[in-house]
């Protein structure tokens, strides 16, 4: 067993403690700082907080008794805090304090720290800047309005002088629409760190932001965390909740840390997807905790316009010892995916309760940009998923989603708004207590999967398993404790593979070329 | 009366127009064009008078349906602006189902002409139709429709705009045609919006190459449609204010300055002026108080 350091700053360090366990260590253990007792741990990967900047430390754990190998580290030097009460912000739970938290940003030199100590801070929409620590101590809550009155608007596309080009600010479901600013809301910045135990609440309900959702009123509903054209940004620590969309959505950004977050909103919360990068590649997501009302991960690259206009798919992103539950899906790669979605990996993860584990939502018309390759889950444990594994090709989302040209089960020409899917591998993955079907798998029949593998997976399924529907395209009837329904498959590669206690066939295949049965 | 409509002499000599106007003089086409755009100037104005205006003028149209006619469409149009008559509106949709099309399937009327013209009158119906009440699943007929009327008629119009006027009024209609569809649609299939931005000003950029526009010195039915079509280009952000406004509502101030015609002007120049002098307004509106105010409203 082995100590990591993963990451620190001037004022915390994140550890990382691999026991074999999955995002929960298998036993608790004890973290000593300086030799001195710091905290009972019991994640895989924890911060400690309250360092020193520009100091030495060692950090060890005893775990059932034995002293691991500690970790030294030097923190990072800093300038100055800037508190942003000595900005005039009131922590009050009731004044305004976003003029005061902004002052503070904007006044913030390099290698500081603006600080937001304990108490609740009224804010509508906070900029972030380049060069930027912004630290939320614990107890700290910045706590949004929700008056749409209040809120600054990204207009979705501005014109150039010259007629030639556009500047796109706002997004919304893939499109460059006018939303309101996000809470905190990042554009073209870099080098941003956000820290601390505090917590951003969005401070949405069903009377507010949630109401009539599906409706604009003046703009889209404002992201909790909206990026847009930035680079080295890390989230870290913090809790953020009750977002009055999508949580989390990094935008054309590279180079992203999301480690030992916490992302929260109720389970009948509308469109609270947890954490979206859309066309972002160098995404690192380590030690989060999800639990929302819709996707926890849903993976982006936007819809057709944007796609073609940038040709940015989604790449090099890594999820890892993770938890999410509740959501509709775990991890979802799309749907709006009309610029592809390539080489990203899940790993030791733990997904509880939600419908999905992976969720792929695509359809015909997202285009022939809209490549999904190299994408694996390893080493995973699914608890009381509906259905581990759906991959839907006939996703009936958009208004033209219930055309014909969506939903046939007949080949169409392959054209330029064909989208495909190449290779996709599930490895040792331990999915107990399923209700509707161990997997889920749809192809298109004129763009079939290249090659799915499932290796070392074992599904059982709930005592009282509850029916339901896997995947939402029409044709896909109720179902319960199915086994493996597969079509539209170049290569089907089953290697290892037991179902246990699955109604009917353990695989039902159509239209699939090769089954390696190894 | 809304803030920002400070004029009310102009309003009232409109108003005192449309009151006066003789509506026999005009033709199915002319009067279902009267009625939308007084639906405009109500939307505009909130003015009672011109509530009694618009409800007069729909009882009247009602009784112009023909077969097969695109003039259906633009009455559908603007029953589609008053709750009251939506049903009707929904009824004059059935017609989409049968309409005659060329052999590329552009609808056609009996005479089976293809013109770019012929967008104004049915393609901002079909787009309010599929996205009140259609479902958006035709969203993809309308825009393969639309590309093929570009490519089969607007390139020809264009060429022969310069010195046929007759060309440049079609390019005129299809541009408020354009402007009208984007109004009303859902910008959740932002790749149909983004084509129709594009051929809208494509549209106006060749309509602006025309000599005419050089300097204008009588205001045609034809210029206001034109204006009409500019200022919610600039309302919706679809063409840069700095860069059209003061064109279009140069012709509006014109007109509005030789508002001595409105008594005995056509009804089609009274439709087209009361087209673009509603726009006029709301489109200052929304350039002068925001969103907010209730400035863009499309889907």
């Amino acid at each position: 067993m082995e100590l990591k350091l993963v990451t620190n700053t001037s004022r915390n360090a994140v550890i990382e403690l691999d026991d074999g366990g999955k995002y929960y260590t298998k036993k608790k253990y004890t973290i000593l700082v300086d030799g001195c007792e710091y905290m009972e741990g019991e994640k895989v990967i924890t911060t400690v907080y309250n360092l020193k900047p520009d100091t030495d430390y060692e950090i060890s754990v005893i775990y059932e008794g034995e002293t691991i190998a500690p970790v030294k580290l030097h923190t990072n030097y800093e300038f100055i805090t800037l508190n942003v009460r000595d900005f005039g912000a009131y922590g009050d739970g009731e004044h305004d304090d976003t003029n005061a938290i902004q002052c503070a940003i904007m006044a913030a030199p390099k290698n500081s720290r603006v600080l937001v100590p304990a108490g609740v801070y009224k804010i509508s929409s906070i900029f972030l800047k380049s060069d930027l620590n912004l630290e939320l101590a614990k107890d700290a809550v910045l706590s949004a309005f929700t008056e749409r009155e209040k809120f600054p608007i990204l207009p979705g596309m501005i014109e150039s002088y010259d007629e030639t080009d556009y500047y796109n600010l706002g997004s919304w479901e893939g499109n460059p629409l006018d939303t309101f600013s996000a809470i905190v809301c990042g554009i073209n910045c870099e080098n941003v760190y956000i820290t601390g135990e505090g917590t951003i609440d969005g401070c949405t309900t069903h009377d507010n932001w949630w109401k009539n959702c599906k409706i604009r009123n003046i703009a889209w509903r404002p992201r909790l965390f909206f990026i847009n054209h930035c680079n080295n940004v890390t989230m870290h620590g913090i809790t953020v909740k009750n977002s009055p969309s999508w949580t989390i959505h990094p935008y054309f950004s590279n180079h992203l840390k999301f480690i030992d977050v916490k992302i929260k909103a109720p389970a009948d919360s509308h469109n609270t997807d947890g954490l979206d990068p859309e066309s972002c590649s160098d995404v690192l997501v380590l030690g989060t905790y999800i639990s929302v009302g819709d996707d926890c991960i849903a993976i982006k690259s936007g819809k057709i316009y944007m796609a073609e206009r940038l040709k940015t798919p989604t790449s090099d992103m890594t999820v890892r010892q993770c938890c999410m539950r509740d959501g509709h899906g775990a991890v979802t790669v799309g749907s709006e995916i009309a610029a592809g979605v390539k080489d990203v990996h899940i790993k030791d993860c733990l997904f509880m309760n939600t419908d999905r584990g992976l969720r792929v939502k695509t359809r015909r018309g997202r285009g022939k940009l809209s490549v999904l390759d190299d994408i694996s889950f390893e080493n995973i444990d699914m608890d009381n998923v509906m259905t581990p594994f759906v991959v839907n090709s006939f996703y009936f989302c958009d208004p033209d989603g219930k055309t014909e040209y969506v939903g046939s089960k007949s080949p169409l020409p392959v054209d330029d708004r064909t989208p495909s899917i190449k290779n996709l591998t599930f490895k040792d993955i331990n999915a107990k207590n399923c209700h509707v079907a161990g997997a889920y798998i749809c192809g298109l029949p004129e763009s079939k999967i290249n090659c799915l593998t499932f290796e070392n997976i074992n599904f059982s399924y709930a005592e009282n398993a509850k029916s339901g529907v896997a995947a939402m395209m029409l044709g896909c009837d109720e179902g319960c404790k199915q086994g493996l329904v597969v079509s539209n498959i170049e290569k089907l590669i089953l290697k290892n593979v037991n179902i246990n206690g699955c109604d009917g066939e353990a695989v039902i295949a159509d239209n699939v070329d090769v089954i390696e049965r190894l | 009366m809304k803030e920002v409509f400070k004029d009310k002499k102009t309003l009232d000599n409109l108003i005192a127009a449309l009151l006066n106007a003789d509506l026999s003089s005009g033709d199915g086409w002319d009067l279902a064009m009267l009625a939308d755009a007084e639906a405009e100037l109500l939307r505009a104005t909130d003015e009672p008078e011109v509530k009694n205006l618009y409800k007069d003028i729909i009882c009247k149209i009602n009784g112009n349906i023909k077969n097969d006619s695109f003039v259906n469409y633009m009455i559908g149009k603007a029953c589609y602006k008053d709750s009251e008559h939506v049903d009707r509106a929904v009824e004059i949709a059935g017609q989409l189902a049968t309409q005659g099309k060329s052999e590329s399937g552009i609808f056609t009327e009996n005479n089976g002409h293809v013109c770019v013209c012929n967008a104004y009158a049915v393609y901002p119906f079909y787009m309010m139709y599929e996205t009140k009440n259609g479902g958006k699943e035709r969203y993809n007929d309308i825009i393969g429709q639309i590309k093929k009327l570009h490519a089969e008629s607007f390139y020809e119009r264009a060429e022969k705009a310069a010195s046929d006027e007759e060309a440049l009024n079609a390019l005129i209609y299809y541009a408020a045609g354009l402007i009208d569809v984007l109004e009303v649609m859902d910008q959740a299939l932002y790749e149909i919006f983004g084509k129709v931005r594009e051929y809208f000003k494509e549209t106006v950029k060749k309509v602006l190459e025309s000599k005419k526009y050089d300097d204008i010195t009588t205001v045609t039915e034809y210029d206001l449609l034109f204006a009409y079509a500019v200022l919610k280009g600039c309302r919706m952000k679809v063409l840069l204010t700095e860069r059209y406004e003061a064109f279009a509502e140069n012709i509006v101030q014109k007109a509005v300055v030789d508002s001595d015609r409105l008594s005995d002007a056509p009804v089609l120049y009274l439709a087209a002026y009361t087209y673009a002098y509603s726009e006029s307004i709301k489109n200052r509106e929304y350039q002068e108080y925001g969103r907010a105010k209730g400035g863009v409203l499309w889907s």
